[in-house]
């Protein structure tokens, strides 16, 4: 499938939906790598180095906005794009503000989730292009 | 010629004669000279009452020669008033031949009229014959004057004591009454004989702590005794047995060798004065009881704002007293950071005359701040003017720990509800997705008609998130410039998916019209007036949609042919919690809140938002945005 080149690492600590986003992703032909929780997070994304990281705001024991800052900081992840989740009203400034390239509200529609991460791809490859054409 | 023949004579021995004729001359010439050296004016008249002899005194007084007053020429000095009386009692007394007195005012040389005094004793000669009247007159006109002055004086000085709303009276040394007024005799309930009754016998004379007084005990008493003045509150019971509140002032009287002749008395009823003090006495005790029965804070201030009285409440909550709040002030247990505000609205509204309204936060005796609704209001006389102020601090402190808690928990409980739907409504889609192509109709029914169901109930779940923001005011705008007509297809697309039974027609009279407005809260409005004219339109499955500039601003309506709004509820549609209640409302549900929370992000942007509508007949709901911000 068209989709089987990206990597989508899934982060969310409720079980049932972070099956269902990996259902919903691999339906799309996205490679997908999913984590319950926040813990040793840096070395996971470093090994698996997706193109698009899909978490959480709030994980058990951890604020996923202080993760998405660490990671923002990790010279080998920050420009992975990350699309934060949440339910949380006004969460969407807060993620922004915490170095996430994209906001998810809960509920959504299974479009507008896979529409997020492509645009997110896309803004990667974007930056990628940019840079090669700057390189050359 | 007669030539005398023979002379004839009589000699007669006259020498005694002429020894008295002389004698008279002299004592006559004598008394002239008296009368003419005395103070007095003398005249003398002959038993004709025609005057022939006036003194020096008479001339100087009157100015006038002797040849105009003789005879009857003295009449013209009397005072025209005066005549009359004066020639009676004169040509009278020659007719009776007696003594005189009377007063009457004589011209004098200045042409000024002054009242004299005149006598008149009837002379007799020797024989006894009456030969007439000798006169004197003394000028009593200055005291005449002062006289009648004294009089008019103490008439005047009846009438004010007699007019006095007090009983005034006086007695003598014995207590036998001498003079009393009227207000007197109502307070006694009796006309006692002055020089004769004793002015004890009127009433008996309690204390005000209602202690029977004896005789000696009363101010009069003592005044007499002790040459004192005694003023003293008692109560007294008259003969008829009706008992009045009196003051009493007690004065001792002095005869001008300074010896006690009696006193005077002046006993004002206060009965009715009395019984007010002790109504407002009431009164005050009643209002103190129930200001310092209520929890909550009360206090009053004056027309400029000082502060004058506090209830119990104010001294118990911040553990100060009235000298301590008094000298340092009542906005020292103010929350400093509520003070500078605090001061503002008050001086405000002492300075206007409108009501006072905070909250702030108030120190308590043990050092917490706690939050506190003050109101205060003016009490204003009929004329308008400001009288005084009347406030109260009601402790809100755990209302406002309560509201914050209930909105911590909406916000919690709306996080925890979405949790579960956005997992029940994703599983939906991956279904619906799975099953596109199924030739399952009642698989695919399904599915889409869960799917919608997760839709209000997330619609529901937001409402609940946005009422509760706009109740903490943190309802927060994302302006951005945007397309309407763009964004108005958006939604007519995803409402269209959601019931495609409805056919939703949008017609716009401007191709391009932008806006800067949050364009998701606008959404949402569109949103609510879409489904609700889909809620209420059971029967007709046609809404419309326009959209235009006029005037600067975007107006935007949606139509429908349903039920209709009633006139009262159209005005109060907007707001909270309200619903629509009748017959066929019923089987609509909601809370009630969604036109509320539009109204508020309408309001938010500057726009207006209306209905008009026609019962059985249809509603067009509109709004409006300014276009050139």
């Amino acid at each position: 499938m068209l989709n089987e080149k990206y990597h989508v690492v899934v982060i969310d600590d409720n079980e049932d939906i972070l099956f269902m986003l990996k259902t919903m992703l691999q339906l799309k032909g996205y490679k997908v790598s999913i984590k319950e929780n926040a813990e040793n997070i840096e070395p996971f994304i470093e090994s698996v180095l997706p193109d698009v990281i899909l978490m959480d705001m709030l994980l058990s024991g951890a604020d996923g906005r202080e993760i998405c800052k660490n990671l923002k900081e990790n010279q080998t992840i920050k420009s992975i794009p990350v699309i934060m989740m949440s339910a949380l009203p006004q969460a969407e400034q807060l993620c922004l503000a915490n170095g996430a390239n994209f906001f998810l509200g809960k509920p959504f529609e299974m479009n507008d989730l896979l529409q997020t991460v492509s645009k997110a791809i896309a803004s990667n490859e974007d930056k990628d292009n940019d840079m090669s054409a700057y390189i050359q | 010629m007669n030539v005398p023949q023979k002379m004839m004579g009589t000699i007669m021995d006259i020498t005694e004669e002429k020894e008295q004729q002389v004698e008279l001359r002299e004592s006559e010439q004598l008394f002239k000279t008296v009368a003419d050296t005395a103070p007095v004016m003398v005249w003398m008249a002959g038993a004709d009452t025609l005057r022939y002899f006036f003194n020096k005194g008479w001339q100087d007084f009157t100015g006038r020669e002797i040849a105009q007053e003789l005879g009857n020429g003295w009449i013209e000095g009397v005072h025209p008033d005066d005549l009359k009386p004066y020639l009676d009692t004169y040509l009278s007394s020659f007719s009776t031949q007696k003594e005189f007195r009377i007063e009457y005012r004589l011209r004098r040389y200045d042409n000024q009229f002054r009242w004299v005094s005149a006598k008149g004793v009837p002379r007799y000669a020797v024989d006894g014959t009456f030969i007439g009247f000798i006169g004197c007159c003394m000028d009593i006109d200055e005291s005449k004057t002062i006289s009648d002055k004294l009089k008019e004086n103490e008439a005047r000085y009846r009438q004010l004591v007699q007019s006095m709303p007090a009983a005034v009276y006086t007695c003598d040394v014995e207590g036998r009454i001498m003079l009393f007024n009227k207000a007197a005799t109502v307070l006694w309930g009796r006309m006692p004989k002055t020089h004769k009754e004793l002015w004890t016998t009127s009433f008996k004379m309690y204390d005000t702590n209602g202690q029977l007084l004896t005789l000696s005990q009363s101010p009069l008493s003592l005044a007499l005794k002790e040459g004192k003045a005694y003023e003293v509150e008692f109560v007294i019971e008259r003969l008829d047995g009706a008992k009045r509140n009196v003051l009493a002032h007690a004065r001792p009287l002095y005869d001008n060798k300074d010896k006690i002749i009696g006193a005077i008395k002046v006993v004002v009823d206060i009965t009715e004065r009395k019984l007010a003090e002790l109504l407002s006495q009431e009164n005050e005790q009643k209002f103190r009881f129930l200001a310092d029965s209520i929890p909550q804070q009360i206090w009053t201030g004056d027309r400029l704002g000082n502060l004058n009285y506090y209830n119990k409440s104010v001294y118990d909550y911040s553990g100060l007293t009235f000298h301590q709040i008094k000298n340092s002030g009542w906005v020292q247990i103010v929350h400093p950071d509520d003070r500078d505000e605090s001061i503002r609205k008050w001086m405000h509204a002492v300075a206007t005359g409108e009501d006072y309204n905070i909250e702030h936060r108030f120190r308590r005796h043990d050092g917490e701040y706690r939050w506190q609704l003050s109101r205060a209001l003016p009490h204003k006389a009929s004329t308008g003017e400001i009288q005084m102020w009347v406030g109260t601090s009601t402790d809100i402190h755990e209302i406002k720990e309560i509201e914050q808690q209930k909105d911590f928990f909406i916000s919690m409980a709306s996080h925890e509800l979405k949790t579960p739907v956005t997992s029940i409504k994703g599983y939906i889609q991956i279904l619906q997705s799975f099953y596109d192509e199924s030739k399952d109709d009642f698989l695919k029914n399904s599915l889409g008609k869960v799917n919608n169901q997760i839709l209000k109930l997330t619609k529901l779940i937001s409402e609940l998130l946005d009422l509760s923001k706009i109740k903490s005011g943190n309802l927060q705008l994302n302006k951005e410039h945007f397309c309407l007509n763009k964004m108005i297809g958006e939604v007519v697309e995803e409402i269209k998916h959601i019931e495609p039974g409805y056919e939703i027609i949008f017609s716009s009279g401007n191709k391009e019209i932008t806006v800067y407005a949050d364009r998701e809260r606008i959404g949402q409005v569109l949103v609510n007036f879409l489904t609700n004219a889909i809620k209420y339109s059971p029967n007709s499955k046609v809404i419309n949609i326009t959209s235009n500039i006029a005037n600067n601003y975007a107006e935007i309506s949606v139509a429908d042919n349903g039920i209709g709004i009633n006139k009262a509820d159209q005005e109060k549609i907007f707001q909270r919690f309200y619903r629509v209640e009748g017959k066929s409302e019923k089987t609509f549900p909601g809370f009630g809140i969604g036109l509320f929370i539009a109204s508020e992000i309408i309001q938010r942007h500057d726009g207006k938002i209306g209905v008009n509508s026609t019962l059985g007949k249809g509603s067009v709901f509109n709004f409006s945005l300014p276009v050139n911000l």
